[in-house]
């Protein structure tokens, strides 16, 4: 955008200016697309809305894995599955598994945790993490917790970002 | 410390009661085995003679039934752990101070110094071998920080010198011990892998036993056999606070060697898998204190299914509140229709005076900004004071993207820390 900008190199700023940085272009660059769509058609349809949701949220998700590069093994995931246009699959698929979770993980934790508690409660709880951290299907224990852990700090810092735009908006 | 090290001497003392011979005779035998437990701090030796004394007979103390797990709670809690004793034949309380204390504030630095370097944790495993094989085992499993080897040999000089020489003896040693540090890292490059500390143990008990005199070995043999009956019966992870000094001792080592040298604690298995497998659940556990420092309000949970369940709760929260969010930006942005560079400026003019809880507040105008009176929410207003907002450089808008992060990040305290990553072990970003 600027060219002061860029002075500063990548890796020194900071991963929220990055994740900032590329999630308000993306919104720039979404905002421009409605633009010139909303021009021809006046009214926004619920339509209109859901996929506007869909792009924003693709473009959340996006950002913050380019703004994290390929340091990490999620963050490479993520941009594999953008780049093979699976990204919607995987976020229907995780929602999915969510909603199952939600409903059969109460029971299975209830009855596990009297019984004996920790072996295969832990395993289904493995897995769920590895559905929910992109790429973590592949991953050890090991790396599967170090990954879950920036993944974490990233989607706080994107979280943070999304709110001040959003509370910047409404204000 | 001082107490418990001179129960620890005390203990160790009592113990050697028993034959003089087996003293006499032990130290030829110990010398040719041990060379390198010279090395051995006279703390080492010390603690050592707890373990030592139940494995051969000191001729200047009527120690008989000397409990070795008694003698390792002394030690263990001289290096900061825990034993669960198995029994305590040995109400070992009252023994001469005299001549321990000569000894023991001879070497009460370098107690000091084995129990800060983690060798706390190593004491205890001498009781679980024979007194010849201790040092071997111990380079065995290679610690390269705990260069004191307890010593057989030395252990039995000691003993024999109990009352004149001790303390020279124990000033010796320690000389040896801290020149000798080189020669023991040569001889622990021999014992790499921890796939072979097993059977280097056994050759070396065996190697012992044959060294020692009837006496010893009889006291080796009835320690050996506790041992194995309490190595079989503590499999796993029963001494957790060991655990934690294992850990002390293991962070010293680099994170890159090939082979990782671990220490079996008392009363564990000595197999090789047990071995890795402990070293990789420490290292699991390591990961989940990290997440349970990321993930608010997880101080209290223990456990690794319930922390577990919370981090993936929280991981699913986010990306809720991720959607949450696009949905309402989605919603929100085509009513606006502004051009996002004036966002931008419009966001870091909210942000310059107010705190995210206070956005309506306004006019924290920059001086960079000529903006009079920004009205807040209303949009249309800005599409006049438009104009004046394209000249302004871009020069500031990474700076006041920077106040717009930190405004809102300032509410939380624990996201500052992320950005630039200031003591977050293993995170980078």
């Amino acid at each position: 955008m600027s060219p002061q900008h860029m002075n500063i190199p990548l890796s020194r700023r900071s991963i929220r200016t990055r994740l900032a940085y590329r999630f308000l272009r993306a919104l720039k660059k979404l905002n421009r697309q409605r633009t010139g769509a909303v021009t021809s058609s006046t009214s926004s349809s619920i339509r209109d809305t859901c996929r506007r949701y869909h792009m924003v949220k693709m473009a959340a998700y996006a950002s913050m894995a380019s703004a994290v590069g390929s340091k990490r093994a999620w963050s490479r995931a993520l941009l594999s599955k953008i780049r093979n246009r699976g990204l919607n699959r995987w976020l229907v698929k995780r929602n999915k598994s969510r909603a199952l979770r939600g409903r059969s993980s109460s029971n299975a934790v209830a009855k596990e945790n009297p019984s004996k508690g920790s072996t295969v409660g832990l395993e289904e709880a493995h897995q769920e993490l590895r559905k929910l951290v992109p790429g973590g299907e592949v991953m050890d224990v090991l790396s599967l917790f170090d990954e879950t852990a920036h993944y974490i700090k990233c989607l706080t810092s994107q979280v943070q970002i999304m709110r001040n735009i959003v509370d910047f908006y409404s204000d | 410390m001082s107490s418990t090290e001179n129960t620890t001497g005390n203990m160790g003392f009592q113990e050697s009661g028993g034959g003089g011979d087996s003293i006499l005779n032990c130290p030829s035998s110990g010398m040719d085995t041990n060379s390198m437990s010279d090395k051995v701090a006279g703390m080492a030796m010390c603690s050592e003679s707890m373990f030592k004394s139940s494995t051969r007979v000191d001729p200047f103390y009527g120690g008989t039934g000397w409990d070795p797990l008694v003698s390792l709670n002394h030690a263990e809690n001289f290096g900061g752990s825990s034993v669960v004793p198995h029994h305590n034949e040995f109400g070992n309380s009252h023994y001469p101070v005299g001549l321990e204390n000569q000894a023991i504030s001879s070497t009460s630095h370098l107690v000091h110094y084995a129990s800060d370097s983690g060798l706390g944790d190593m004491v205890p495993k001498l009781a679980c071998f024979g007194s010849g094989a201790f040092s071997e085992m111990v380079n065995s499993f290679g610690l390269p920080d705990c260069g004191q080897v307890t010593e057989t040999s030395f252990h039995q000089k000691y003993a024999q010198k109990m009352g004149v020489g001790a303390q020279e003896d124990c000033q010796i040693s320690e000389e040896r011990a801290l020149g000798g540090n080189g020669k023991k890292k040569r001889k622990a490059s021999d014992f790499q892998s921890p796939l072979n500390p097993k059977k280097n143990i056994e050759g070396e008990q065996q190697k012992d036993l044959s060294a020692n005199s009837s006496e010893c070995s009889k006291e080796q043999d009835e320690m050996k056999q506790k041992m194995e009956q309490s190595n079989s019966t503590n499999l796993r992870g029963k001494q957790a606070s060991g655990k934690q000094i294992k850990d002390n001792s293991n962070s010293g080592e680099p994170a890159k060697d090939t082979y990782i040298h671990v220490r079996a604690k008392r009363g564990q298995a000595t197999n090789s898998h047990s071995l890795a497998e402990r070293v990789r659940r420490e290292r699991i556990s390591e990961r989940m204190r990290l997440l349970q420092e990321l993930v608010p309000g997880c101080n209290k949970i223990t456990g690794k299914a319930v922390m577990l369940d919370e981090i993936i709760n929280y991981v699913q929260s986010l990306q809720q509140q991720v959607e949450f969010l696009s949905m309402k930006l989605a919603t929100v942005n085509p009513e606006l229709n502004v051009d996002l560079d004036r966002i931008f400026q419009k966001d870091i003019l909210h942000s310059r005076g107010s705190s995210a809880a206070t956005l309506g507040i306004g006019p924290g105008l920059n001086s960079s900004h000529p903006f009079p009176g920004y009205p807040q929410g209303s949009f249309p207003g800005i599409s006049g004071a438009a104009a004046p907002f394209h000249p302004v450089p871009q020069a500031v808008w990474d700076n006041e993207l920077q106040s717009i992060l930190q405004m809102g990040f300032d509410s939380s305290p624990s996201i500052n820390n992320l950005g630039p990553n200031a003591g977050r072990s293993k995170l980078e970003l």
